[in-house]
């Protein structure tokens, strides 16, 4: 009984620490996000302010996120609007793969390898998706 | 057209609304946020479902932190069900980009108009199920598939003042529902909660509040095999997801701390009409279209 209760005791530890990290991943999009929109209405440095219809944001493709990692960093040190926005939302996708990754690790400290296993399986299909399916899409 | 600080305001109390909307009934803000833009503001639908597809992220995350500490959601259901619903939405993901790049967006709006209307159904089945709850109908034998994938679990239902034992029974046809539900949310840009839950409410025979926590759980593992296909297409709109995620994701955090006092009857008669009237409105736009 002393031994279950431990393994549950863990389990909850991690459980809440996956909790936490999800709120405050939220959190910190959201206020990235926040952040990028509110800049936006001040024009800020070499920054124009957005398209003036949204119209004009979608024909013109205005707000197509960056691609390269050190086009977006240096895009954030000069706080532009549109990449504190992309960095809010790269922050979100980032969260559920985070959380399987957790989930997996928790799984490995119950010793339960075959939820090891499909938690591993999820992250596979998560990954191909995102990193293999998605750049032949985009072409 | 509209001007795009216009828009900006006016999307971000939009999706409020929406996300506020959406948990205090329980169905995901993103079956509204798609409708907004498309019917509303006249986005073009791929750019609707990317960010749609990115606010889900936002909302299903947040509840998630919540649920977590009701410990009512089945962890390792989720995870083995998740298996499912990824590889279902990046083959919807596909379909999406190829139905778009092929000029047969209608297709899109039919099918979403349907599942609006059959959501608006739904909503009733649960309004029905809260008020005659019971565990007769929760499955407690084990079978070959949940006793193998541990599939079983209990919970402490305040409402009957005991815990509840349950066992997943149909595992495969789970499995199979959740597929679907994983293409629908990846075609559509939505959570696909509502399938979610019948997969596991119906077809595996869980108890309601396990089956609803578990599906919040698995949205957002389910949106993030799609979202990011659609980031790297270029469907996601940083000017348009913008005030749609973070829109979506207060609605929800204030329904979400608002729905645990009170049962908003009314409420959900309201929901039920605006999924109807958007129901029917996305069919319309789909057939115009074809």
């Amino acid at each position: 009984m002393k031994e279950g209760e431990k393994e549950d005791r863990v389990e909850y530890d991690l459980e809440s620490a996956i909790g936490l990290a999800l709120r405050y991943g939220v959190v910190l999009s959201s206020a990235l996000i926040a952040v990028g929109l509110v800049l936006s209405s001040f024009k800020v440095g070499s920054f124009a302010g957005f398209p003036p219809t949204l119209e004009g944001v979608i024909s013109t493709g205005y707000g197509k996120p960056v691609y390269s990692m050190g086009t977006l960093g240096a895009q954030l040190g000069k706080f532009e609007p549109l990449s504190i926005i992309e960095a809010g939302v790269l922050v979100l996708l980032a969260i559920p793969f985070f959380r399987v990754a957790v989930g997996g690790i928790m799984f490995v400290a119950e010793k339960n390898w075959k939820y090891v296993a499909i938690s591993a399986l999820v992250l596979a299909v998560l990954l191909v998706g995102t990193f293999i399916v998605g750049p032949i899409e985009a072409r | 057209m509209v001007a795009t600080e216009t828009f900006l305001l006016l999307m971000l109390v939009a999706s409020v609304g929406a996300g506020w909307l959406g948990s205090m009934v329980g169905i995901g803000g993103g079956l509204l946020v798609v409708p907004i833009l498309t019917l509303g503001f006249g986005v073009p639908v791929q750019y609707a479902i990317g960010a749609s597809m990115v606010s889900v992220i936002g909302t299903s995350s947040g509840a998630a932190s919540a649920f977590i500490k009701d410990r009512m959601s089945n962890f390792k259901i989720g995870t083995f069900l998740n298996a499912a619903t990824t590889s279902g939405a990046v083959i919807g993901a596909v379909l999406t980009i190829f139905l778009v790049g092929s000029g047969l967006s209608w297709v899109i709006y039919l099918v979403f108009g349907t599942v609006l209307i059959v959501s608006s159904f739904d909503l009733y089945r649960k309004v029905r199920k809260e008020r005659q709850l019971s565990s007769a109908d929760i499955n407690t034998t084990p079978n070959r598939l949940s006793t193998a994938l541990e599939l079983r679990g209990e919970y402490f239902d305040p409402s009957l003042n005991q815990a509840v034992p349950y066992e997943a029974e149909r595992v495969a046809g789970g499995f199979l529902v959740m597929l679907m539900a994983g293409l629908l949310a990846g075609l559509l840009g939505l959570g696909s909660g509502t399938l979610k839950v019948i997969g596991m409410d119906i077809v595996m025979r869980l108890p309601f509040k396990v089956s609803t926590t578990t599906s919040n759980f698995m949205i957002g593992v389910t949106a993030a095999a799609s979202a990011g296909i659609f980031f790297l297409k270029g469907y996601v709109d940083l000017v348009i997801v913008g005030p749609v995620a973070i829109g979506v994701v207060m609605g929800s955090f204030v329904g979400s701390r608002l729905v645990r006092r009170s049962k908003p009857m009314y409420l959900r008669v309201l929901f039920v009409i605006v999924l109807v009237v958007a129901g029917v409105e996305m069919l319309q736009k789909g057939v115009i279209s074809i």
